[in-house]
């Protein structure tokens, strides 16, 4: 069986409405378990005091809105080489999801900053990069929006991302190529953790709650996506029990 | 402002930011499916990728 099968949108649509209420309460589990961990167990900061806890959804929220644009860019690169439907669509639904963690990264990195730095924003690397990132899926949103026709609509904007990709290995790099008020990764896949346990496990869990919930949004709003593109053929007209 | 303030002020964002989305996920939906038994057009099934 070809694996395009399941990216006909015929065979996606219902799929995706199944693992929408899975992921939708594994947010929710794990959001709650993240809290408990990241406001009952993890224990104050001794440099930073209690401030520091915003870092439970700044850093899964700084790492989704990364994440989410590279997947846009595959979906993108999928969208200009194989041309397929289902893409597009993808890349439509993930935008908006990865604009607000980009845009909830810069918030709560601003209110961490004020009583740590005292500024709530300074024109560093990693801060002004991340800036980009948000107008990037603002621009690509605005773009998407801007043209008519929704087949060139997707190409032009797998375009965007496919250029706009390349600003993220700079966010991730950029506290190590210049010199930043931002500080480096405190979590790596090479290196020990340089927090504690259960600061660092309250922020994994809180990791995957943003993770399911970004999973479940772009679901969602893939299925109406769907729905508007597909609406005068047959089965979605037979699905919604409209008279043919 | 004390610490807690400033907490408050980024998970009350997140929050309202998430009950924004959903708030309209739901809405796009409802519309799509209100213009989809609108149209009376029907168009062959395509069952490509």
């Amino acid at each position: 069986m070809s694996l395009f099968r399941f990216a006909a949108p015929q065979t996606f649509y219902p799929m995706a409405g199944r693992m929408v209420p899975w992921f939708a309460a594994a947010a929710v589990l794990l959001g709650a378990l993240g809290l408990v961990i990241g406001f009952g167990m993890a224990p104050t900061d001794f440099q930073q005091g209690e401030v520091y806890r915003v870092i439970f959804i700044h850093v899964p929220a700084a790492w989704m809105a990364m994440f989410i644009y590279v997947v846009m860019a595959v979906y993108g690169l999928l969208t200009i080489v194989w041309r397929t439907r289902l893409s597009g669509m993808m890349s439509r639904a993930l935008a908006p999801t990865g604009a607000l963690m980009a845009a909830i990264a810069l918030w709560t990195g601003a209110v961490w900053g004020k009583p740590t730095w005292g500024a709530y924003w300074v024109w560093d690397a990693r801060l002004t990069s991340t800036l980009i990132l948000l107008f990037l899926y603002l621009g690509y949103m605005a773009l998407i929006a801007a043209i008519e026709d929704p087949q060139r609509g997707d190409r032009a904007g797998a375009l965007l991302l496919l250029v706009g990709v390349v600003n993220v290995p700079i966010i991730y790099f950029s506290v190590r190529w210049w010199n930043t008020l931002h500080q480096g990764a405190s979590v790596s896949l090479t290196a020990a953790p340089k927090m504690a346990a259960t600061m660092l496990t309250g922020m994994l869990v809180m990791t995957f709650a943003f993770w399911a919930y970004s999973i479940a949004a772009a679901l969602h709003r893939v299925r109406s996506i769907i729905i508007e593109r597909e609406r005068h053929t047959r089965w979605v007209r037979l699905m919604l029990g409209v008279p043919q | 402002m004390n610490h807690w303030t400033y907490i408050a002020m980024a998970y009350g964002f997140t929050a309202l930011c998430i009950a924004g989305e959903l708030v309209a996920l739901g809405r796009r939906r409802r519309l799509a499916i209100e213009r989809a038994r609108r149209e009376r057009d029907v168009e062959p099934d395509e069952e490509s990728a």
